[in-house]
């Protein structure tokens, strides 16, 4: 028999039963709609956070040590990733301190960074206005800085910063240039800061002992040889134990791969909830079968084969399946993106890829536990099924 | 030979104490374009025959040749092809599937058996025509009345043109005027060269056909010629309805 006359009548047998088939479809739809909102919001939530650690920078690796007798060989761990100049491309100092700044009679806390002239690429900023630090103004200790946006929108609002004056710790530096804003000027964030050169730290800190850095690799692939090198080299001269070099795309990494295995277990979860729907769609099933024992009687009395019953019996519960899925993956989108747009923020729509296997699911699901029922239908004897009323 | 049957038994629940033989030991033989009646009182087996005859049972003992062909080696699909292709089944209680419509019923045989709409369509339509319930297409079985519903079923069994028609009680529900319609319309078909078997427990009903089988207690009794005069009463008898109907239309 033709698939297209057997759809039909899969169709005819569901519009027969519109309560008993939205029903039934509701399983399947509380499934496929959970599944979809679920993993959306939990994709979001995660583009969300890695968006974040792109803002921050790539190929970062930080580099720790602390020798306590006070030997200090900043400068020559300087020189030394300067050499490594296939896998590096930028080293800054990254040592920073809670600082009052003062300009005319504003003032705010704020995070002082003592950097070096490859501050900017190592810690990803770009400039808005002005220049960087450079080789100069480190070797000269020149007193200029470079505002984070947040200060600069705090002190001057809409007055060119550059060529001012702010105070730290009593000293007036000269404002070169602002960077451009990462995180919407947000209190404590990237923005939320002021780079003086590193040969400023002794006089605003009191110590010139220089024990963090970061070290911008060359490419993703570099990452690690850096980190070996660093490394190597730090052993020699730190006891183990007294030093750390890292790179947080092993950290990013291993976000991305937990926050996986939470997507994968809140779909598993609302994954139960299709399961079921799909339970009871063999539940409705059977009690169809078992209420149309006549009518696959008459039917196999003039002529109808076994596979035409099963397929008559199979494309009725995938159909059902299927449009539940159609249903659900309509509220799935519209719950992804409520749900998305009141904790994220940000509205976020299902990926085709989760939208197509679910819905695809869904059949399968329907002809999965529709099998059974079938079977069961294409088994009877023609005789027995016409003698029941 | 188009059915013969040797020696068959239909035994339920064989060796308990419950056992029934519905069959025991019938053998007999119908050739094409017959029209014959099987007659007996309800529980002789008449049904149970017709069940085998029909391929929708098999028989526990005995051997069924159809057209030459043994019915007891047959796979189930062979046996769906024949009831499909070679049967048109009347039924007692008309069987028609209440959610389809008159066409659709009777289009149901055509669609298992593969054949376009186009084709379909048309020849059911005639069908329908044929026994006057051509402005009754779109109706369900439930809006029909009981003779338009057994018509339905004529409808279904000859829409292919089936060499063989098996037509249980198909009288059976309906009213002495709708019963007189179906024996003509039975008796037409076997005119236009079907093989009719009737099984009916109504000795009157039974003369329309040529020939007689009595079974009784699943054993075959009697098996006769209807005299020329006799059916030509049977016939007679119902004839008048029938050319009221011819005249009048449908109800």
């Amino acid at each position: 028999m033709r698939i297209f006359q057997t759809f039909s009548m899969a169709m005819k047998s569901i519009f027969n039963n519109k309560m008993r088939s939205l029903l039934t479809m509701l399983g399947i739809i509380i499934g496929v709609c959970s599944v979809i909102t679920l993993v959306s919001v939990m994709r979001g939530s995660q583009a969300k956070i890695m968006e974040g650690y792109a803002l921050m920078g790539s190929n970062r690796i930080s580099v720790y040590y602390n020798t306590w007798d006070g030997t200090d060989f900043a400068g020559d761990l300087y020189k030394f990733c300067q050499s490594l100049k296939a896998e590096v491309e930028g080293v800054t100092p990254s040592s920073t301190g809670w600082m009052t700044l003062r300009y005319k009679n504003k003032s705010m806390d704020s995070r002082v960074n003592f950097g070096s002239d490859q501050f900017d690429q190592c810690q990803n900023y770009t400039l808005a206005a002005g220049r960087g630090l450079c080789y100069a103004d480190i070797y000269n200790r020149v007193k200029v800085c470079v505002l984070g946006s947040r200060v600069a929108s705090e002190f001057f609002n809409l007055e060119n910063p550059i060529g001012k004056t702010i105070k730290i710790k009593g000293d007036e530096y000269t404002v070169v240039g602002v960077y451009q804003s990462k995180f919407d000027n947000q209190e404590n964030s990237d923005d939320d800061m002021v780079l003086v050169p590193y040969s400023r730290m002794r006089s605003i800190m009191g110590t010139s002992q220089i024990t963090e850095f970061t070290v911008k690799a060359t490419s993703a692939q570099n990452v690690n040889i850096a980190i070996n090198k660093i490394g190597n080299w730090l052993s020699e001269r730190v006891k183990q134990g007294y030093f750390d070099v890292y790179s947080n795309t092993q950290y990013i990494e291993q976000q991305n791969e937990s926050n996986m295995m939470l997507t994968l277990l809140v779909g598993g979860i609302a994954g139960i909830s299709l399961l079921v729907g799909g339970i009871g769609i063999m539940n409705i099933m059977l009690v169809s079968v078992a209420e149309r024992t006549r009518e696959i009687g008459i039917r196999m009395a003039i002529g109808a084969k076994r596979r035409d019953i099963i397929t008559q019996f199979l494309i009725e519960a995938a159909t059902i399946s299927a449009c539940g899925g159609i249903i659900g993956i309509a509220l799935g989108a519209m719950g992804s993106a409520l749900l998305s747009a009141a904790i994220l923020k940000d509205v976020v729509y299902p990926d085709p890829t989760i939208t197509i296997g679910a819905f695809l699911f869904s059949v399968v699901l329907g002809v999965f536990f529709g099998f059974y029922p079938a079977n069961k239908a294409s088994k009877m004897q023609p005789v027995e099924a016409l003698r029941n009323q | 030979m188009l059915i013969d049957v040797r020696r068959i038994s239909k035994i339920y629940n064989e060796g308990l104490p419950s056992e029934v033989r519905a069959l025991d030991d019938v053998s007999l033989q119908i050739d094409y374009g017959e029209f014959t009646t099987i007659w007996g009182q309800s529980g002789s087996g008449k049904s149970t025959l017709m069940n085998i005859l029909g391929c929708l049972d098999l028989p526990t003992y005995g051997e069924y040749l159809l057209d030459g062909e043994p019915v007891n080696e047959m796979p189930m699909k062979k046996l769906s092809t024949i009831r499909n292709h070679q049967i048109g089944f009347i039924f007692q209680g008309f069987n028609l599937i209440p959610s389809l419509t008159a066409l659709e019923n009777v289009e149901l045989p055509l669609i298992y058996r593969g054949m376009p709409y186009s084709q379909r369509a048309e020849l059911c339509r005639r069908s329908l025509e044929e026994v006057g319930l051509g402005e009754r297409l779109k109706h369900r079985p439930a809006e029909l009345s009981g003779g338009q519903q057994q018509r339905v079923a004529i409808a279904r069994a000859i829409a292919a043109s089936p060499p063989i028609i098996m037509a249980d009680e198909p009288t059976g529900n309906l009213d002495s005027r709708s019963g007189a319609e179906i024996m003509q319309r039975l008796a037409d078909l076997n005119e236009q060269g079907s093989t009719i078997i009737l099984i009916t427990h109504d000795l009157r009903l039974a003369r329309a056909a040529k020939r007689i089988i009595t079974i009784h207690d699943g054993r075959v009794i009697g098996d006769e010629a209807v005299p020329e005069d006799q059916r030509r009463e049977a016939l007679t008898f119902i004839e008048p309805v029938s050319a009221e109907h011819q005249g009048g239309g449908s109800q």
